[in-house]
């Protein structure tokens, strides 16, 4: 059935805050059951798709990424050689997964189901068949719709990449023939309209359209089940249960089911949760009110494994934390519920992954909740990294295949930042005995460590390697926002972000999106940060090439004065006699020291900093290093030696390379610096005598 | 007659012996030192003469993790270089340990002794340490690789489908490995138990000494496996805690530093002293059960040992 229906235009820019649009292009209405024996899902979906464009659409294309696991030929798994994030794809025979359309009509019409093909858009491994076409018999028309039944046939495979079985154990996801995006031109800045459906590449996520999805699934009843959105029905059918779940506006669907979950409930209450002093700062960075800003209630669930007690708490928590951050800075949670499912202990592949409203966390092995690693943050990161997500994949519906470091970039930076907002400055780990770690330190570190191959901006299976795919989607973004933070200033930054997902939710921006709400909010040209940063990969390296102090007053040499020749050494003449002179003579002036301290940018990103002198006398002399230098020379004459010099000495440009050359003393201004080589060898003999000793203890037999 | 000291206040009276654990200490410290000396330039530049240096160095507190990540990443190939040289000192300091041991186990529980008297039985009897290290290495390697494998495959064939927390995993997970470290315990015994035999035995060989390990330890594994668990504890728990105490002190001036210097070398003599306490108490605990080890014939060779015999030559040299 192909009707003409009118459509809001995609590129019209909201009067107000995240609009949806509607009505939506998509509408599932799915029916699933679940076989747990035997790993399968039986289902049948009605789909109605609007066309959002001006062109008449002669094909749909979808997504079926449950066959991304089906052999060791997909692209999925050539890419990655079936390991990802540290988990192992199944070998054994029941652990391949996979899904078979079986039936596929347009409503009252057509069948298609032999029509449909499968299609390798990205160009290569043939046997892929992740993305099936289906030609139509006629053209869907401009802003027609088309509503298709569906019926399809899953195998789920064993937990990997996100989705999967472990025992029992469900986290069901990517598991239904999901259409892809088709974009009108001037969508994300293309010339003209087209379907935007790549295949399921192992370093990539996930793109799709704004739809509701109305689900219904039947397991056996002694299952636990969690889904995106409200449940809104529960029906025994003998020894099953099916489960009816809806939610508007989100752009896919994930449910879970485990016999063994402990359902905790913990509505979120923005009158008890939200912390008067953190909604304070957000209004002031951001220039509102607080009630303007005032957040709304939402039901949460957290599905807990029974041996994970002690990260309740905790994922309790960070959501709650996630909620008010996200919810402050860029605007109110939009959906009434949020599920938060904590994967078993062998099943973390399924953890650490987003869906609409439904987040699966991690990091809550025994093990890793109990002393002394009961304050190494992992689960808080996971579950406020994954419900940042609902923001910058969910909402702004960014494409993470094409420009990963939009959702994973964008969501990492604002996890650096909540993370820092309510754990200070050892936000991601503190050890016993003051060790830590913040999350800025790990990127950098990461950054420091990347052999630079690629820039940020760049398609997901078109990283040199997994590392530099998630060096550049993630933690070179986190650095990249704070410079651009530190750069703009916190209010301006603030409100630039927040103007970039208000404007652009539901909306699926892009890059140049990006950039332009940027530049719009902070009356700045951002373009060196384009060029260099996100489309290039220049380095920032300011550091103090040399620094030297010597008395300038004094002289050395042989002098003509009043007719004769006067030795001066180091200021102090020197009577004839050289050597055996009893008797020198200083010379009669203050003591001046002449300073040259040279700073350079051994970076290919012009960009500047500040370098400040400190005197031994504690003299402070602060000068600022301009973008455009490549080096600066000071030559300062003072009646002190220079004590230490250093280039960005608050710490405000994150991107710059080594901060380890960012310094350098001459004397005892910071501290008796020099005099601590001892200190250093004391140190570091100690530790390694103590690591043979402990070694020793270890193999107590052999000392 | 007075009646023999119990192992552990045997073990405590041995820690009189202040010039031997001053050795051990001493080597430890002298291995440490040399093997953390390719450090020095890089250090020096980069501890030293910057603020982050300077900032890890005092543990200040508003040092930055990013400054010590990239003094790591900076000085990489140094510290990889230590580390190896590290490890190689740990090897000569097994080795040294395995010389000393051969002193040790004759001279402690014997009264007053001389340096000569150390030394001499320490390097009669290198070699026959040195082979006793060789098959326990091969039995920890046959008895660990067989118990980890084999029991371990079981274990998880037995666990496969159970989930994670449950009962049966944490039991079998406990049995793998305490049964893993007991095994070690007892080779460790019997390894220690061997070398000592050269206390009673001045000519035994490696292969009987494990043998006279085993009848002296038979019926009293108990006992032993205390003594050996009691010394591991107290070694390690007063290395650990030594380790932290020092290592989180700020030390700005010279005298600060000569004491920080002092607390770390005492934090390596004590864990000397437990090792010397740990002989002392294993030499007393063998002491009643040497004369009947060496008693019982040996299925092989009908004549007993000889009794123990100081200046008998060296079995193997």
């Amino acid at each position: 059935m192909i009707r003409p229906v009118a459509l809001m235009l995609l590129s019209a820019v909201p009067a107000c805050a995240a609009t949806p649009v509607s009505p939506p292009v998509v509408e599932y209405r799915i029916a699933v059951s679940l076989e747990p024996k035997e790993k399968m899902l039986e289902g049948t979906e009605h789909l109605v798709w609007r066309n959002p464009s001006g062109d008449a659409v002669s094909e749909l294309r979808f997504h079926l990424y449950l066959n991304a696991f089906k052999n060791n030929r997909t692209t999925f798994m050539r890419e990655s050689g079936g390991q990802l994030r540290g988990d192992e794809a199944g070998n054994k025979p029941g652990d391949w997964g996979w899904i078979d359309v079986t039936s596929m009509k347009i409503a009252g019409g057509a069948d298609l189901t032999a029509a449909g093909e499968f299609i390798q858009p990205d160009g290569n491994d043939p046997s892929d068949q992740t993305v099936l076409r289906v030609p139509l018999p006629s053209p869907v028309p401009p802003h027609g719709e088309i509503a298709l039944d569906v019926a399809f046939r899953a195998k789920l495979p064993k937990i990997f990449a996100r989705t999967g079985f472990v025992r029992d154990y469900f986290l069901v996801g990517q598991w239904y023939p999901k259409i892809g995006v088709y974009e009108p031109a001037g969508m994300r800045h293309r010339a003209r309209g087209g379907w935007n459906c790549h295949a399921f590449h192992a370093n990539s996520e996930f793109y799709a359209d704004f739809g509701n999805f109305d689900v219904t699934m039947t397991v056996p009843s002694r299952f636990v089940v969690g889904a995106t959105g409200k449940r809104v029905a529960e029906t025994r059918q003998g020894d099953r249960t099916a489960y009816r779940y809806r939610q508007d506006n989100v752009h896919d669907f994930a449910w879970t089911a485990d016999p063994r979950f402990v359902v905790v409930d913990f509505p979120f209450d923005p009158a008890r949760d939200v912390p008067p002093e953190v909604a304070a700062k957000a209004a002031k960075e951001l220039g509102l009110t607080e009630k303007e800003i005032a957040l709304k209630p939402v039901a949460c669930r957290l599905l807990l494994q029974p041996n994970h007690g002690a990260a309740r708490e905790r994922y309790v928590r960070s959501a709650k934390q996630g909620l008010v951050f996200y919810g402050l800075w860029f605007g109110a949670y939009p959906y009434e519920t949020l599920t938060v499912v904590d994967p078993p202990d062998d099943g973390g592949g399924s953890g650490g992954m987003e869906y609409p409203t439904f987040i699966t966390g991690g990091e809550a092995e025994p093990v890793l909740t109990r002393w002394p690693f009961e304050r190494v943050r992992g689960v808080e990161i996971v579950t406020i990294h994954e419900f940042g997500h609902q923001y910058w994949y969910g909402m702004a519906g960014s494409n993470e295949f094409e420009e990963s470091w939009l959702d994973e970039g964008l969501n990492t930076d604002s996890e650096y930042r909540s993370m820092a907002l309510f754990y200070g400055p050892r936000d991601m780990a503190q050890l016993p005995g003051g060790v830590g770690m913040t999350s800025y330190a790990f990127a950098h570190d990461v950054y420091t460590r990347l052999p630079n191959l690629d820039p940020i901006d760049s398609c997901a299976w078109c990283f040199a390697s997994d590392s530099s795919y998630a060096a550049n989607s993630y933690m070179k973004v986190g650095l990249f926002m704070a410079q651009l933070k530190n750069d703009l200033g916190a209010d301006v930054f603030a409100r630039a972000q927040r103007a970039y997902f208000q404007e652009w939710s539901f909306r699926h921006p892009d890059t140049t999106d990006f950039f332009d709400t940027f530049e719009r909010v902070s009356g700045r040209d951002l373009s060196t940060y384009r060029k260099n940063v996100v489309d290039g990969r220049a380095r920032l390296d300011w550091q103090v090439v040399s620094a030297r102090s010597v008395r300038a007053d004094a002289d050395y040499g042989v002098f003509d004065t009043g007719g004769k020749k006067a030795t001066y050494d180091d200021g102090v003449l020197v009577p004839s006699g050289g050597k055996s002179a009893p008797r020198r003579e200083e010379q009669d002036r203050p003591k001046t020291y002449a300073t040259r301290v040279l700073f350079g940018n051994t970076g290919d990103w012009p960009h500047g900093a500040k370098a400040r002198m400190v005197f031994t006398d504690g003299t402070v002399v602060e000068r600022t290093l301009p973008a455009e230098a490549r080096w600066v020379r000071f030559r300062i004459a003072y009646g002190s030696r220079l004590a230490w010099a250093a280039v960005d000495p608050d710490r405000q440009n994150p991107w710059d390379w080594n901060r380890l050359n960012d310094s350098r003393v001459l004397d005892t201004g910071k501290g008796a610096a020099r005099t601590l080589g001892v200190r250093a060898f004391v140190k570091y003999s100690a530790f390694v005598a103590y690591l043979d000793a402990l070694w020793t203890q270890i193999l107590w037999a052999l000392a | 007659m007075r009646p023999a000291p119990s192992p552990v206040a045997a073990g405590l009276s041995a820690l009189r012996h202040g010039k031997l654990i001053l050795l051990l200490a001493v080597t430890t410290a002298l291995l440490g030192a040399a093997a953390a000396v390719p450090l020095m330039p890089t250090f020096h530049e980069t501890m030293t003469r910057t603020l982050a240096g300077d900032d890890f160095l005092r543990n200040h507190p508003t040092f930055a993790p990013e400054d010590f990540l990239d003094l790591l990443r900076e000085n990489g190939a140094a510290i990889d270089g230590a580390r190896h040289t590290a490890g190689v000192m740990g090897l000569v300091g097994v080795v040294l340990q395995m010389f000393f041991a051969g002193g040790i186990v004759v001279v402690l529980g014997r009264g007053p002794f001389g340096f000569g008297e150390f030394v001499g039985p320490a390097r009669r009897n290198f070699w026959h340490n040195l082979k006793c290290f060789f098959l326990l290495a091969f039995a920890a390697a046959a008895a660990l690789s067989a118990w980890l494998g084999g029991v371990g495959f079981l274990r998880h064939k037995l666990v496969e489908d159970s989930p994670p927390g449950a009962p049966l995993r944490s039991l079998t997970g406990w049995i793998l490995a305490l049964g893993a470290l007991a095994l070690w315990a007892v080779l460790s015994l019997l390894y220690d138990f061997a070398r000592a035999a050269r206390r009673h035995a001045p000519s035994i060989g490696a292969w009987r000494a494990f043998r006279f390990a085993g009848r002296a330890l038979s019926g009293s594994w108990g006992a032993a496996l205390g003594l050996w668990l009691l010394w591991l504890v107290l070694g390690g728990a007063a290395l650990l805690t030594g380790f932290s105490v020092t290592w989180s002190l700020t030390a700005v001036s010279r005298p600060a530093i000569a004491l920080l210097a002092a607390l770390q070398f005492g934090v390596l003599w004590l864990r000397s002293a437990v090792r010397v306490a740990a002989w002392g108490s294993y030499l007393a605990f063998l002491e009643p059960r040497a004369r009947r080890a060496l008693a019982e014939p040996e299925p092989d060779r009908a004549a007993a040992f000889p009794a123990a015999d100081p200046a008998a030559p060296p079995a193997c040299s």
